[in-house]
């Protein structure tokens, strides 16, 4: 968009001046500086952890979510967990995806289904060693969700009880990585508890299979269609967010992206998600 | 895949000379209350009389281009995708919360034609 603001008018004389006597010092220094050989400087080790977000996840977390999976089963009494890949950039391959949970002493491998999903075994060992849940994709390649599905539902739909449940599962498991800056790294940490799922209206992005058009909750007689700033990761409302999809794990899947009223109780848990998406599926 | 909100070129201008007005509007209520009403909603339409169902009824799926919609419903919020798709927002009562506003939504093909619409009713605040 063509810019909205004037060029930056000069500068004051007197920080013109200022600027020209520091410019002319530093030239100076600088033919000083370079008239006498440099001294021999010791040599200096950097360390600095080459992934501050890795695409891998704490095995130990996500056991975490799986306990929380089966204490709430009432929430979806139907329902299986898997773990879901989704990807994170334009250009990441998602197909023959390979798994490995890596300890200290235990490594073993995850079978991974041509959808992306998967499902973790329990591995005492694997937990006592808080080992870590590898996959073969470059960090900030792909990002994970829960994925929790009652068989038998009528094609389109989702049951509002199974993401409720996945929020929750998704959080307990720390699956969500948005934000890089250390500010929003800090606010993550009191977002991510699966309270933060019970809120009325969280910010917990789902993906659909594929691009959204319309998404509506139906209950009984009651049916409702979700305003347009809960769908597209609110980008109705938010015209600043190709500034922001870079933190956002939202970046390639923005017209699949939408978010629901989880603490809205007046919504029971069989209630049906129903979607329509940009392109029929074809016969 | 990223995505962008925009606004029409047509609709730039427009948006500053919106802000210089909403400025003065602003001024105005500070020196003289009563002056302006500004409790008023905007009309999400050209056409201030157009209902939602009307507008959804004008519009021919499968043959109505961006330019033919704008010229019959005026401009839109516009949300557009990387795969060309294009999705256009008309919403009622913008004082309103979200949730309780009624939507008239276009989803535009890379082509540029009309490939679905939808009429989303106002529901009531819940508290």
């Amino acid at each position: 968009m063509t810019s909205l603001l004037k060029k930056s008018s000069p500068l004051p004389g007197i920080a013109q001046a200022a600027l020209l006597f520091a410019g002319l010092a530093t030239a100076c220094f600088t033919t000083t500086a370079q008239d006498k050989p440099a001294p021999a400087l010791s040599s200096v080790t950097i360390a600095a952890k080459a992934n501050r977000d890795p695409v891998e996840k704490s095995y130990r977390k996500m056991v975490r979510g799986m306990d929380l999976f089966d204490a709430q089963r009432s929430v979806s009494p139907n329902g299986t967990l898997r773990f879901r890949l989704l990807p994170r950039r334009p250009d990441t391959d998602m197909k023959n995806i390979e798994i490995e949970v890596i300890g200290s002493t235990v490594a073993f491998a995850v079978a991974v289904a041509p959808d992306a999903t998967f499902t973790l075994e329990r591995n005492a060992r694997a937990f006592d060693e808080n080992a870590q849940v590898i996959p073969n994709r470059k960090a900030q390649s792909m990002t994970w969700r829960s994925d929790i599905r009652t068989p038998g539902l009528p094609p389109g739909t989702r049951r509002l009880g199974d993401l409720r449940l996945e929020c929750r599962v998704g959080m307990e498991a720390g699956l969500i990585s948005n934000s890089s800056n250390i500010i929003g790294r800090m606010t993550q940490a009191v977002l991510d508890t699966p309270a933060y799922c019970d809120r009325k209206a969280p910010r917990y992005l789902f993906f659909a299979d594929r691009p959204l058009f319309s998404v509506a909750l139906a209950s009984g007689n009651r049916r409702e269609v979700l305003s347009i700033d809960k769908l597209y990761a609110g980008a109705s409302d938010d015209p600043g967010l190709k500034n922001d999809l870079p933190y956002c794990d939202c970046e390639v899947l923005v017209d699949r992206a939408y978010v629901l009223p989880l603490g809205d109780r007046s919504w029971p848990d069989d209630t049906l998600v129903e979607f329509e998406y940009m392109e029929d599926k074809k016969p | 895949m990223t995505l962008t909100t925009t606004m029409s070129k047509r609709a730039i201008p427009i948006f500053c000379r919106s802000i210089v007005c909403a400025g003065c509007l602003w001024l105005a209520g500070c020196a003289g209350p009563g002056m302006f009403n500004t409790g008023a909603d905007a009309p999400p339409f050209r056409n201030p009389a157009l209902s939602m169902q009307n507008a959804s009824d004008s519009i021919v799926i499968g043959k109505a281009s961006k330019a033919e919609v704008m010229g019959a419903l005026g401009a839109a919020t516009v949300i557009n995708f990387d795969s060309g798709f294009e999705v256009w927002v008309y919403r009622a009562g913008s004082r309103a919360p979200a949730e309780t506003k009624a939507e008239f939504v276009i989803l535009f093909t890379p082509d540029g034609i009309v490939k679905k619409t939808r009429v989303r009713p106002a529901y009531p605040a819940r508290s």
